[in-house]
């Protein structure tokens, strides 16, 4: 799992706000599947570690690998793909032309690798910058991206903008909304559905916070045959950055509900008891610590025990004493 | 350690199998052998590795410089001359692609190779001779991870089938030139993957296709003990189809998918050679 928010998410987000203007819409809200909690047992716990630190990276700037072989697209693709938009469409504010307030205009791009995208803004101003309720929607059309092909539609909303993004301080608030956004290439494909709310809030200099909040958001994939659905309820991760000698240090929480495919499907809660702490030059947080909770008062205790390693424990019976546990690697997990 | 490697090349059961068909089929029971000899080649080529979409766009691709050593063994059995080879090349190609969140990188792979190839050639006339050549390869590519991104390591193992035509022709004293040309394919290989976050795996490749020239100038072996020098330029391009994408899982979860693209290698080398 890696929380390297920091600087990789937050200038990237804020370099491109900067692009736009200054600050408000709501994002959509997808039907809740109804799912009981899973008995977390010995097992399944490893599994339950697993999915859990896969669902934070789902949000997070991490690295990956380098492709060899053609990989079915991550979930971090379509995410990826959604943060860009941000930039691109903040760039076509500045251009629209100048039309009646509220009236929207559309275009269409060719995607660097083929395919097209074609967004419509509204900028409710009429002003050319990215004020409050101002909104754009994308779709795309065989859009090749990111190393994948892109299809379906994304919407944005700026809820809130404010401050001077060249500088230190600074706030903002997005809402991005995924309709049957899909990656595919040549060794499978990653759908997703849902809305993510980005908070961003800069407070001084290499100091500020990022707060995802996601009611719900399922990401689904297929490979040859084999389907993969997991969703995030009421999911909220929230990472503060500051200052750490030369670079930034990062702590973050992670907070709500996940229900997997694999997991039966039934549900499992984390909750963030101490949050994880990573250092700039760190691709893992070497310290912190999360439970996972299931039926009948089973648990799963994820510790950071460096960088390099994590520690899961079991408490099936729920009485507890953790019965049960297996130091792994962070890269084996997440 | 070429002799060492050939023991682990991919394939050695059909090499060898193939070996003692061809050797029971067209070597009769007390056929006149000359005395065997040994060649061995030291050189280096320039490798190109691309890798393309099922719509022909490129995903990534390699280029670098390999070294290249082979040892061969040549036997002259009831008029068809055989040779048992075996080549490591080993080097760095620049890679520029892309990591799995889509992110553009450039880093580099490391390459190393081994080749067992078995080939008999038949004489046509005085100058010509038709050749068929089996061979088994295993490619080991480990590419480099970059800041954040990882790296891994894969290993192709592939066999192929080939058909060609030689000329040799007189150039003066002692002084021989050959030329050569080779067409050839083979079934679909295997891909040894293991990726970050998810269980071994191994997939399935495409088949292959293959065209080879190769051109060498030979001197020196005005006896039977006296050696033999060589030079010789080579040029070989493969094109493998797209293998079936597969699933990959780490503790029975999905964790994603892979395939091995289309892809298209190409290699120009140039060796020198030394025969007893």
């Amino acid at each position: 799992m890696s929380f390297a928010i920091k600087s990789k998410i937050s200038l990237a987000f804020l370099v491109l706000l900067a692009a736009c203007g200054g600050g408000g819409g709501d994002g959509g809200v997808m039907p809740v599947p109804a799912a009981t909690p899973l008995a977390i047992t010995a097992t399944n716990y490893e599994a339950v570690a697993q999915q859990a630190v896969t669902a934070t990276t789902y949000l997070m700037d991490t690295g990956g690998f380098v492709t060899g072989a053609q990989l079915a697209p991550r979930e971090q693709v379509l995410i990826n793909f959604s943060r860009a938009q941000i930039t691109r469409l903040g760039r076509l504010f500045a251009v629209a032309p100048r039309l009646a307030t509220g009236a929207a205009t559309t275009e269409t791009q060719v995607c660097s690798g083929g395919g097209s995208l074609s967004s419509t803004i509204n900028d409710v101003a009429g002003n050319q910058m990215v004020d409050a309720g101002d909104s754009a929607s994308v779709v795309a059309s065989n859009c090749v991206e990111f190393g994948a092909t892109i299809n379906g539609a994304m919407s944005i909303e700026f809820r809130a903008v404010s401050g001077n993004f060249d500088g230190d301080v600074y706030s903002a608030t997005v809402v991005m909304t995924l309709s049957n956004l899909q990656a595919s290439t040549g060794a499978g494909q990653v759908s997703g559905n849902g809305s993510i709310t980005l908070a961003l809030v800069g407070s001084g200099f290499n100091t500020g916070s990022l707060d995802m909040t996601i009611t719900s958001l399922t990401m689904t994939g297929q490979v040859a045959g084999v389907n993969e659905t997991l969703t995030l309820q009421d999911w909220r991760i929230v990472s503060n950055f500051s200052p750490s000698g030369a670079g930034i240090i990062t702590r973050t929480t992670v907070n709500g509900t996940l229900i997997s495919a694999a997991l039966a499907p039934q549900s499992v809660t984390v909750a963030t008891v101490t949050p994880f702490v990573q250092s700039g030059s760190s691709a893992y947080p070497a310290s912190g610590q999360f439970i996972a909770s299931g039926a009948n008062g089973s648990k799963l205790r994820v510790t950071a025990q460096s960088a390099t390693t994590v520690l899961i424990e079991l408490d099936a019976d729920g009485n507890n004493v953790y019965e049960a546990s297996r130091t792994r690697l962070w890269s084996d997990l997440g | 350690m070429p002799g060492r490697a050939a023991v682990h090349v991919a394939g050695r059961t059909v090499a060898g199998g193939a070996l003692a068909l061809l050797c029971g089929t067209a070597m009769p029971a007390h056929a006149a052998c000359a005395p065997p000899g040994v060649v061995l080649a030291a050189g280096a080529e320039h490798s190109r590795w691309r890798e393309l979409d099922a719509k022909g766009r490129p995903l990534l691709h390699e280029q670098g410089t390999l070294a290249t050593l082979s040892l061969a063994l040549d036997l002259a059995c009831a008029g068809i001359d055989w040779r048992l080879a075996v080549e490591q090349a080993a080097g760095r190609r620049a890679y520029d692609g892309r990591s799995t969140t889509g992110t553009a990188l450039a880093t580099h792979s490391r390459i190393a190779r081994t080749t067992l190839e078995l080939t008999a050639w038949v004489p046509l006339t005085d100058t010509w001779a038709a050749g068929v050549r089996l061979g088994a390869r295993q490619l080991e590519r480990d590419i480099a991870g970059v800041g954040a991104v990882s790296g891994y390591a894969e290993r192709f193992r592939d066999g192929q089938l080939a058909a060609g035509l030689r000329q040799i022709s007189g150039l003066g004293p002692g002084l021989r030139g050959t030329a050569e040309l080779w067409l050839g394919a083979g079934p679909a290989g295997r891909l040894a993957l293991q990726l970050p976050q998810s269980d071994a795996t191994v997939l399935r490749l495409g088949s292959s296709r293959l065209l080879q020239a190769a051109l060498a100038l030979h001197g020196g072996g005005h006896d039977a003990n006296s050696t033999v020098w060589g030079l010789q330029l080579n040029y070989r391009r493969e094109r493998f189809g797209a293998g079936p994408a597969q699933p990959l899982m780490r503790q029975g979860l999905l964790v994603g998918g892979a395939a091995q693209p289309q892809t298209q290698q190409s290699a120009l080398a140039l060796q020198a050679t030394l025969g007893w």
